[in-house]
């Protein structure tokens, strides 16, 4: 069992094209630094030290870049190299003849000329009352994306007008209210208003960097996938609870690219983990895609159950054969709840949130794998967690929240199951749109 | 013991052209040891049929699947080359007892490196302590070979021998290594290299590879795991983003025929611990405590995966199991003598000792059922389990009596 990072933490991104240079901590407040190295801004690995263990001379942070690059730089090399069909003992030849970071460089050449043609795109960010975080997610936005990409902001259920403000500060991002609490409304109002054929969902306590939406938008060359996910790392670990956030419901995916279909989803005897897909923070996906399965159910996401809308839609894209492709050289960095109030809100939001999908998941595919998640893996899991909490103290609020989440969450889908009004909310929003509106929603839904 | 899981031992440069590789009649597999501009960059284990040809394509593919990690950081090592360096001054310590026909393979490996083209002063010092000896076979060697330096322990016990070594060896670093290991021809140029990177080590240790792979218990063995850490190079600190047992779990740092230590560091923690490493009664876990007690002096000890020795596993099976009783045994004994001496760090250690026996556990009950990794038994399970209880069962204590009887009676 690995240990929880010690707090501060100071995050930094190394660039490894062009060498490194020592590292040493300038301020003796940080008790960890978080090294997150990429190579022509693609991420390849990260490695947490300690800050007894600096500094580091620049041959020594070489190695430890080195090391935690490997598997993914190997990952890639091979699989750029097995396209073009040469010999093994050619291959074999041909990696050991060039530096590696100059082999990757040249990888990364012939994959952006394959690219598709620039599409509309829609970028959607959906808020509640934090005008800050809005802000500087907004500026963040405005660096990564093009004067041709609609910007829009969906203000969910506002209590004041702080969000518009905001919003009005930066010409060109558009507005839109949407008055029913819940993130799964907000994110359906954006499908409606945004303009592009492709819908990208970001969150305001999400910093996006420069190429993310370029790169995010890259898998969609291939007429299969139908989402796309990217990479989201802590933006900083300031407390204890952001570095618990991070340890044990990290977004992190890895840093190799993974295809997710029909067959991953059914290869599981248990639920499929499709919370592995990615993490609605950063995700891209086809208008089409909602026209044929729907869209975000109303039962789920914050302000309702609290999490799993994201991961309950990828599971019905998957189930009806779709494609999503987790690509981890779109970056996005995430602000964790910082503090021991809204940390025990979060696990308790995404435990209800998750219990709920489970049975949603359930009762739309008659998968039983996410009973048995929901009835023997997970009550297990939380109480291997409680017993453990009895010895770590800092853990307890934040398992037993967990738990009493998962009967909340049953619960909270019984209610939801008799008030049949939200799936009716859902099939009002499908048939807004006229198109291919046939046999697909009707069998997913 | 059947031969039926013999492994055929091939060494491939990835340098040059590959050949097409045969596995010989009477072998069930290969054993590739790879290396690039003559050093060790990766080793793993093919099962195939006897006689089963691999064209150089099909051999590229091979190493490609198991070893592309190994390859790539043999690309960056080539493009990355360390700065030139001053050679460090070391002195290898090789404690031996009665075994003069494993300690001259030993020796007959290390004099290349020591007199490297033709030069004619040596490299580095090379002191042989034997320890206890029951004849004069191990002085006849070493009298005979050119700049080995012999000196007798007479008090019987390895930690005692290193402890000779240490107060006779002349070296600013002291290395040491079994009887029955050969260094890799790379070992003193990759420690040099693993110096000159980071000056501040308090030790290096490096991997170990099997000498032979021709029995089951040595394929047994080196499946479990073995020695191997890997190929690439690690600074280990007391303070790191690990385990929770971290650094307990001190079996991850090295293991104790391929370990060098800078010789004032040793004599300012006080040396091995003598109660460990004694011989029959408790033959392990004195080079766990010094891993442990380095680390705990606040210094780093780097792993060099590329400074490589080759040992000989036992050959039967009988053998095998004592060994996993010893590693339990010595194990425990370690974390017992810890959980005593270095209060700040009780936690860890039963942490880590916790571990090691749900660990252990699982392998037993795992091997039981047929479903653990290749073909671990149960009954090797059990002997680890069984060495770690009685390990942990007062071992360290009577080990402690054990020995000031010893020191009395040299006295």
């Amino acid at each position: 069992m690995i240990a929880t990072i010690p707090t501060p933490c100071k995050i930094q991104m190394i660039e490894l094209a062009n060498g490194v240079e020592g590292l040493s901590l300038d301020d003796e407040r940080y008790r960890a630094v978080g090294l997150f190295f990429q190579v022509h801004g693609v991420p390849l690995g990260h490695k947490y030290l300690h800050a007894a263990e600096l500094p580091l001379s620049s041959e020594q942070l070489w190695n430890v870049a080195q090391e935690a690059i490997l598997p993914a730089i190997t990952d890639y090399l091979l699989q750029w190299d097995r396209q073009f069909g040469v010999s093994g003992a050619l291959r074999l030849q041909r990696l050991l003849s060039v530096d590696p970071i100059e082999k990757f460089r040249q990888g990364l050449v012939s994959r952006s000329s394959d690219a598709a043609v620039a599409r509309s795109v829609s970028v959607v960010v959906c808020t509640r009352e934090r005008p800050q975080a809005l802000a500087r997610c907004l500026a963040a936005l405005r660096e990564s994306s093009d004067e041709s990409t609609d910007l829009v902001v969906v203000d969910n259920a506002p209590a004041t007008d702080a969000t518009r403000l905001v919003v009005a500060e930066f010409p060109g991002i558009r507005y839109k209210v949407e008055p029913r609490p819940g993130l799964s409304y907000a994110r359906n109002t954006g499908i409606r208003f945004a303009k592009g054929d492709v819908i990208v969902f970001t969150d305001d306590d999400v910093v996006v960097t420069p190429n993310w939406l370029e790169e995010l938008c890259r898998p969609f060359s291939d007429p299969a996938v139908m989402c796309s996910t990217g990479l989201v790392i802590p933006a900083e670990l300031q407390s204890r609870e952001q570095s618990f956030f991070e340890h044990w419901m990290t977004f992190h995916r890895g840093y190799k690219s993974v295809r997710f279909g029909r067959e991953w989803l059914l290869s599981f005897r248990s639920a499929a983990p499709v919370w592995r897909i990615g993490a609605g923070a950063s995700m891209a996906i086809r208008r089409t895609a909602f026209e044929k399965v729907g869209v975000f159910d109303t039962r789920l996401g914050a302000g309702a159950s609290g999490c799993s809308e994201d991961s309950e839609f990828w599971y019905r894209l998957l189930a009806a054969g779709y494609v999503c492709e987790y690509t981890p050289a779109a970056v996005v960095l995430h602000h964790h709840r910082a503090d021991a109030a809204s940390l025990a809100q979060q696990m308790l939001a995404y435990s209800r949130g998750h219990a709920a999908a489970l049975l949603v998941q359930f009762r739309r595919h008659r998968h039983f794998g996410n009973l048995f998640r929901l009835a023997v893996l997970l009550p297990a899991f939380y109480v291997r967690k409680l017993t453990a909490s009895l010895l770590i103290r800092e853990w307890r609020p934040f398992w037993l929240a967990s738990a009493i989440g998962h009967v909340a969450g049953i619960f909270y889908w019984l209610r939801s199951k008799q008030d049949e009004s939200n799936e009716v909310n859902e099939q009002a929003i499908v048939a807004e749109f006229p198109a291919e509106l046939g046999s697909h929603s009707g069998e997913a839904l | 013991m059947s031969n039926e899981t013999a492994l055929y031992r091939i060494v491939i440069d990835i340098g040059s052209p590959l050949p097409s590789v045969e596995v010989p009649a009477g072998y069930y597999g290969l054993g590739v040891f790879l290396r690039s501009r003559n050093r060790p960059i990766g080793y793993f284990h093919h099962r195939a049929e006897p006689s089963k040809v691999f064209s150089p394509g099909e051999f590229a593919e091979l190493i490609l699947e198991r070893a592309g990690t190994d390859i790539i950081r043999s690309a960056f090592a080539d493009q990355h080359p360390a700065s030139t360096r001053a050679m460090p001054c070391v002195s290898v310590a090789i404690c031996t007892k009665d075994r003069a026909w494993s300690l001259a393979m030993c020796l007959a490996s290390l004099e290349p490196l020591q007199f490297p083209d033709e030069r004619t002063t040596p490299a580095f010092e090379i002191v042989v302590v034997d320890n206890a000896p029951s004849d004069s076979s191990t002085k006849d060697l070493v009298q005979s070979s050119r700049a080995v330096r012999y000196v007798l322990e007479s008090k019987p016990g390895l930690d005692f021998a290193r402890n000779t070594a240490v107060r006779h060896a002349t070296g600013d670093y002291v290395a040491f290594l079994d009887d029955d290991v050969a260094v890799d021809s790379a070992w003193f140029d990759r420690l040099a290299a693993a110096l000159s990177t980071n000056p501040d080590a308090g030790g290096v240790t490096g991997s170990v590879m099997p000498m032979e792979l021709t029995t089951r218990a040595q394929i047994l063995f080196e499946e479990r795991g073995g020695f191997n850490r890997g190929f690439g190079s690690r600074r280990n600190h007391q303070d790191a983003i690990a385990n929770v047992s971290h650094p307990c779990d001190a079996g991850m740092f090295g293991a104790g025929c391929n370990m060098v230590f800078r010789r004032d560091l040793l004599l300012e923690i006080g040396l091995f611990d003598e109660a460990l490493d004694t011989g029959a009664p408790l033959p392990g876990g004195g080079d766990l405590d010094i891993f442990y007690r380095v680390l705990r002096a606040g210094k780093v000890l780097v792993y060099q995966g590329s400074m490589a020795v080759y040992h000989r596993h036992r050959r039967d099976y009988k053998g095998l199991r004592r060994q996993m009783w010893t590693w339990g045994q010595g194990y425990m004994a370690f974390a017992a003598k810890t959980h005593q001496t270095d209060a700040a760090n009780r936690f860890r250690v039963r942490i880590a000792a916790l571990g090691s026996f749900v660990f252990f556990g699982r392998m037993a009950i795992g091997s039981a059922l047929g479903r653990w990794k290749h073909e671990w038994t149960f009954g090797l399970a059990a002997w680890e389990i069984g060495g770690a209880i009685q390990g942990l069962a007062g071992e360290y204590r009577r080990s402690q009596r054990r020995i000031n009887a010893i020191l009395s009676r040299h006295a």
